[in-house]
C-alpha cells in the first residue's frame, strides 16, 4: 500500500502531470492527496457493473440524467475507452449504444437508488455532478462525485435552468458561466447548405459543438509538428490518452474511432470547448498506413482535408465553409444575458467600421461604437475610389492640391459616417480621426505609380520624390495622428466636416446620430485646442449651412502615449472624453513593437519574466497604473468625464473587470466579443461592486 | 525558499493531523477541505459524511496534500505521525468491512488514487486490488466463488503495479521507450489472440491463472525485481 501512496506522490512530478498542469495552469506546489479506498467490484459477474454519469446532460445541458455503464467490469474500463458501453436510461442512448440495454432495463432497482442519489447530490451541491458508481453483486457503491465538466452550451442552459428552477439565484448563475466559455456559442458551425449536399462519410458521438475543418493527422507528435507550420489539423486516432493532450490542444478537432460521451477525448475536449467526435467506429484508421477508411470503402490520407459537425457528430470529406450561427436563436443565451445586463455596471461597445460590423454588433448587445477607425475605408472592398483620392492627397504638394484631392475624398468619407451612425441611431459613435502614417497608403507596384503619376499629371521623377520624401525610419512614432491634423489642418477639416453634415442630415431626417469626435495619438492639450478650433469653426459653418441650431456630438482623445496620461488632467480641460487606445499604450510604455513581439515575447513567458502576453490582457500593473492616473487626473479636472477603451484589451474578461474596478463607463471591443465583455462586466459588478450613485 | 517552506510545514505538523478518515456515516472531512484532501477526497467525505447525503461510500482514508508537500520538501519521506494515523485508519475499514487486510480467508483489498485540488483527468497514477498476492487470493477466490475473477484482479494489480510503483514512480526508462505496461498488455493481446477471444472477459479462470505466472516472470526479468509476496502496511517498505 504505501508503495502505492508513494507511486501517486511521485506521479505528480511525471512528464505527462506537469505538461497538464502547465496547459491547465494548475499550480506545481499544490501537491496531491491520496485516497486510501475499501475495493468494491463491478467485475465480480453479470450482476455487477460500473459506469460514469451526469446528473444534467454535459453535451447540451439538458436536464436529464444521462450516463454510460458496463457491465462486469473495472471502472477504468469505462473512461479507457475499451469497450462501447451501454446507456444508464433511454435518454442517454446514441446509435453506438442502441442495441444494448440500458441499466433501468437491467438492473430497475439498483437504478432507482442511482437516481434518486443523484437528483440528491444536485440539490445538495446546486450543480451539475459527475458521479462514478459500481455496483457489485447487486449492492449500489458511490465511487466519486465531482461538478461536471461541461461545454459552453451546455453551461449557459444549466445555468440559466438551474436559475429559473429556484436551485441557484441570478448571482451564481451568472458566475457560473465563463466568460470565454460564450465564444462555444458564438463558434462558426459548418455551412448548413454545405452540409446538405456533401454526403456523411462516417457519423459517431457528438463530444464537443461547432464546426472545424482540417487536415487530417495520425498522430499527437504530428498535430504538434503541423500546427507548428501554421496547418490547421484534425487529429484522427482510435482513442486518446492522457499523452496526447498536447497535440490535441494544438487540434482543430479530434476524431476517435473508439470509446464514448465519457472517454478521455470526449472528456479533455469538452473541457476546452473543442469540436470533438469520438466513438466514430465507421471509420477504420490504418496507422501504418498514415491513413483511415470509411465504410463505404473512402480513403482518407494523412494531410487530407475533412470537416466535422461536432454538434452532430458527422464527419465530412473536403474543406468545407464555416459560417456564424444566429445567437437569437438560443433561448439560454438570452435569459442569461438579461440578468447580465440588470447586473453589469458598465457600458459595453464595439469596435465597427462598416454598417454590416455595426449591425452585428448592435445584435450582440453593443450599446454604442467605441471605435470607428476613419482609415478602414481605404482597404479592401470599395477602396479603389477613395483610396486614390486619398493617395493624391497624400503626394499633393501644395495647400490647393490637397484640397482639391480632400474635396474629393470628401463625399466617401460622408457616406461612411452616415451609414454607421444611421445604423447605430441613438448610440454614440466614437469617430476616431485620420491615424496611420501617410506613406502606408501610398502604392508601391509600377503599375500604380504610374497610374497616379498620370492622373494627378505630375512625371514619375517628381511623383518618385515625393513618395521618397513620406519616407519615414520609425513610422509608428512618426507623422501620424494628431500630428497629421497639426501639419495639414485642411485633413481635420474635411473629416469633422464630413462627421457634422452627416450627423446634421440625419437628425433633420428623424434619426437619433451622435458622434463622438476623437483624435488619436496626441501627447499634450495643446494638440487638443488647436484642432478643437477647427471643429468649432466647422460645426458653425454646418450648422449655418444646413439651418439646424445645434448637432450633438462631443469632443475627446484618445489616450495612447504615457504622458498624455500623466497629464490627463490637462488634456481634459479640452475633452469631453478620454478613450484609453491600449494597443499603442502598451507599445509605447513597453517599448515593444507589437509586431516584432514574436522574437522575444515566447522566451520571456516561459521563463515567467512576464506573466502574460501584455496585449493580450492588460499589465495591470504597469499599463493599469497609467490607465488608472489618467482617468483619475482627467476627473479632477471634469467630475463627469467620460472614460472608455478600445484597445483588443476591451474583450479580455480580465481586462474588463480592470477597467470595471477603476471606474470606467465603457469598454469596447471587436463586435463577437461583445457578449464576453458583457459577461464579465457582470461578474466584476458581483465581485467588486460600485457604490450606486 | 525550500527552507522556508519546510518551517511551514513544521508548523502544520503540529495541526498533525494527516490523514482523514470516511465511511460508515461519518468522515472527518467535507467538501469545503479541497485544499487538503483535494478534490476526490473531499467529495467523498462530503457524500460519505455528510447529513443530507451519507451515501453508500465504501469506507476509506484520505492521506493530505500536505504530506505530499512534506514529501518533495523532505527527501521523499513522510511525516513521523503518518504511520499511526494511518494504521488507526486501516483498522476502521477493517471494523467496518468485517475484513482484514492481509489476511488469507477475508482479506481487505484497497483501491489507491491520486486527487488534486483540481481534477486532471487520467493524469495521475492509480493502483487498483491492493492487498492481493499468492496467499490472499485463496480468500478472494473462497469468497466470491469466482477464480476467473480472483486472477483477473490479480492480473490488473501486477499490471498496475508494476508500470506504477515499480517502473515509473522507480524512475526507470524503459527500454526502447516500451513499458512494463505495454509488455504486459500484448501479453494480454497475445492470448486473446491465440484463442481467437474478441474481449477479456472470454478469457477463463486458467488462462488467467497463466497469465499471473507470466506476468510475475516477466516483471522480474525486465524491471529486476519480484512483484512483492508479502503485505506490509508499515510506512516506507513495500
Amino acid at each position: 500500500m504505501w508503495g502505492g501512496v508513494g507511486a501517486v506522490f511521485a506521479s505528480w512530478n511525471g512528464k505527462r502531470a506537469i505538461e497538464y498542469r502547465r496547459i491547465e495552469k494548475i499550480p506545481h506546489e499544490w501537491g496531491t492527496a491520496v485516497n486510501v479506498q475499501a475495493m468494491v467490484f463491478g467485475n465480480m459477474g453479470d450482476d455487477c457493473c460500473t459506469g460514469v454519469a451526469f446528473t444534467r446532460n454535459p453535451g447540451n445541458g439538458e436536464n436529464h440524467f444521462y450516463g454510460e455503464y458496463l457491465v462486469n467490469a473495472q471502472g477504468e474500463d469505462v473512461v479507457a475507452g475499451i469497450r462501447t458501453p451501454a446507456p444508464v436510461n433511454q435518454y442517454s442512448k446514441n446509435a453506438q449504444s442502441e442495441q444494448f440495454v440500458s441499466l433501468e432495463k437491467l438492473m430497475p432497482a439498483q437504478y432507482k437508488e442511482l437516481f434518486t442519489i443523484q437528483r440528491r447530490l444536485e440539490k445538495h451541491y446546486k450543480d451539475m455532478q459527475d458521479i462514478e458508481f459500481t455496483i457489485e453483486k447487486g449492492k449500489l457503491y458511490m465511487l466519486q462525485c465531482r461538478i461536471g465538466k461541461r461545454n459552453g452550451v451546455a453551461a449557459v442552459r444549466m445555468a440559466t435552468e438551474m436559475h429559473k428552477e429556484k436551485l441557484i439565484d441570478a448571482k451564481t448563475a451568472i458566475m457560473r458561466v465563463g466568460p470565454n466559455q460564450l465564444v462555444e456559442l458564438l463558434l462558426p458551425m459548418l455551412d448548413p447548405k454545405a452540409e446538405l449536399l456533401a454526403p456523411v462519410i462516417a457519423k459517431g458521438l457528438p463530444a464537443g459543438p461547432g464546426g472545424a475543418k482540417g487536415r487530417v493527422v495520425f498522430s499527437s507528435a504530428d498535430a504538434v509538428a503541423w500546427a507548428a507550420k501554421g496547418e490547421k489539423v484534425i487529429l484522427v486516432r482510435e482513442e486518446t490518452s492522457p499523452e496526447d493532450v498536447d497535440g490535441m490542444h494544438k487540434a482543430q478537432a479530434i476524431l476517435t474511432t473508439k470509446g464514448g460521451m465519457t472517454s478521455h477525448a470526449a472528456l479533455v475536449a469538452r473541457g476546452w470547448g473543442k469540436c470533438c467526435i469520438v466513438g466514430c467506429s465507421d471509420i477504420e484508421i490504418h496507422s501504418e498506413a498514415k491513413n483511415f477508411h470509411s465504410n463505404n470503402g473512402l480513403v482518407i490520407k494523412e494531410g487530407d482535408w475533412i470537416s466535422l459537425n461536432g454538434t452532430k457528430g458527422t464527419v465530412y470529406e473536403g474543406s468545407m465553409a464555416l459560417v456564424d450561427i444566429d445567437i437569437d436563436k438560443n433561448q439560454s443565451y438570452k435569459d442569461l444575458m438579461k440578468l447580465v445586463d440588470k447586473t453589469k455596471q458598465i457600458g459595453v461597445r464595439a469596435n465597427a467600421e462598416t454598417p454590416r460590423d455595426a449591425t452585428t454588433a448592435v445584435k450582440f448587445g453593443a450599446e454604442g461604437i467605441g471605435l470607428f477607425r476613419t482609415e478602414h475605408m481605404f482597404y479592401g472592398e470599395g477602396s479603389e475610389a477613395p483610396l486614390f483620392q486619398l493617395r493624391k492627397m497624400i503626394v499633393s504638394k501644395t495647400e490647393k492640391e490637397r484640397r482639391e484631392a480632400l474635396n474629393g475624398l470628401f463625399k466617401y468619407v460622408k457616406k461612411d459616417v452616415k451609414d454607421t451612425l444611421s445604423v447605430m441611431n441613438g448610440h454614440p459613435v466614437t469617430i476616431r480621426l485620420l491615424d496611420p502614417p501617410l506613406h502606408e497608403f501610398v502604392p508601391h507596384d509600377k503599375e500604380k505609380l504610374k497610374q497616379l503619376s498620370k492622373e494627378l499629371g505630375i512625371s514619375m521623377g517628381m511623383l518618385n520624390r515625393r513618395v521618397l520624401a513620406l519616407h519615414e525610419n520609425n513610422p509608428m512614432l512618426g507623422h501620424r495622428g494628431v500630428r497629421l491634423g497639426i501639419s495639414y489642418p485642411e485633413i481635420t477639416e474635411m473629416q469633422v466636416r464630413a462627421i457634422f453634415e452627416a450627423a446634421a442630415e440625419l437628425n433633420k431626417a428623424g434619426k437619433k446620430a451622435f458622434p463622438e469626435i476623437m483624435v488619436p495619438v496626441t501627447v499634450i492639450s495643446h494638440e487638443l485646442r488647436h484642432q478643437k478650433e477647427i471643429v468649432d469653426r466647422v460645426y458653425k459653418e454646418v450648422c449655418e449651412k444646413l439651418g439646424v441650431k445645434k448637432i450633438p456630438y462631443l469632443y475627446g482623445t484618445m489616450i495612447e502615449t504615457p504622458r498624455a496620461a500623466l497629464r490627463a488632467d490637462f488634456m481634459a480641460n479640452v475633452a469631453d472624453f478620454f478613450s484609453f487606445g491600449t494597443n499603442d499604450l502598451t507599445q509605447m510604455s513597453f517599448g515593444f513593437s507589437r509586431d516584432d513581439i514574436g522574437g522575444f515575447l515566447p522566451k520571456y513567458l516561459d521563463l515567467k519574466i512576464l506573466p502574460d502576453d501584455p496585449f493580450q490582457t492588460i499589465d495591470q500593473e504597469g499599463i493599469g497604473q497609467l490607465i488608472k492616473a489618467g482617468t483619475e487626473r482627467g476627473r479632477v479636472t471634469k467630475p463627469n468625464l467620460k472614460v472608455g477603451i478600445c484597445g483588443e484589451h476591451g474583450g479580455d474578461p480580465e481586462s474588463v473587470k480592470f477597467c470595471h474596478r477603476i471606474g470606467m463607463n465603457y469598454v469596447s471591443c471587436s463586435p463577437f466579443r461583445v457578449p464576453i465583455a458583457r459577461l464579465a462586466a457582470a461578474q466584476a459588478a458581483l465581485e467588486t461592486p460600485r457604490k450606486k450613485k | 525558499m525550500q527552507r522556508k517552506k519546510v518551517i511551514i510545514m513544521a508548523k502544520s505538523t503540529k495541526a498533525g493531523k494527516y490523514v482523514y478518515f470516511f465511511g460508515g456515516g461519518k468522515a472527518d472531512g467535507n467538501e469545503s477541505m479541497k485544499n487538503l484532501l483535494g478534490g476526490k477526497g473531499a467529495n467523498l467525505a462530503e457524500m460519505a459524511g455528510h447529513p443530507n447525503l451519507r451515501l453508500p461510500v465504501p469506507p476509506g482514508f484520505t492521506v493530505t496534500t500536505e504530506v505530499c508537500t512534506y514529501y518533495y520538501a523532505n527527501k521523499r519521506t513522510y511525516p513521523k505521525t503518518l504511520n499511526g494515523q494511518v494504521q488507526e485508519a486501516m483498522a476502521k475499514m477493517e471494523k467496518l468491512t468485517g475484513k482484514k487486510f492481509g489476511d488469507e480467508k477475508n482479506p481487505l483489498l484497497l483501491s489507491v488514487r491520486s486527487g488534486a485540488r483540481k481534477s486532471m483527468p487520467g493524469m495521475m497514477e492509480t493502483v487498483l486490488n491492493v492487498g492481493l498476492n499468492e496467499k490472499t487470493i485463496q480468500g478472494i477466490i473462497a469468497q466470491s466463488g469466482d477464480a476467473r475473477f480472483a486472477y483477473d484482479a490479480y492480473r490488473r494489480l501486477i499490471m498496475m503495479y508494476a508500470d506504477v510503483v515499480m517502473e515509473k514512480a522507480a524512475g526507470i526508462e524503459p527500454k526502447g521507450g516500451k513499458g512494463i505496461r505495454k509488455v504486459l498488455d500484448e501479453k494480454l493481446e497475445h492470448i486473446k489472440h491465440s484463442r481467437g477471444y474478441k474481449s477479456d472477459t472470454e478469457l477463463t479462470a486458467d488462462e488467467l491463472k497463466d497469465l499471473v505466472k507470466d506476468y510475475k516472470k516477466t516483471v522480474k526479468k525486465i524491471l529486476g525485481k519480484d512483484f512483492p509476496m508479502i503485505l506490509t502496511n508499515k510506512c516506507g517498505v513495500v
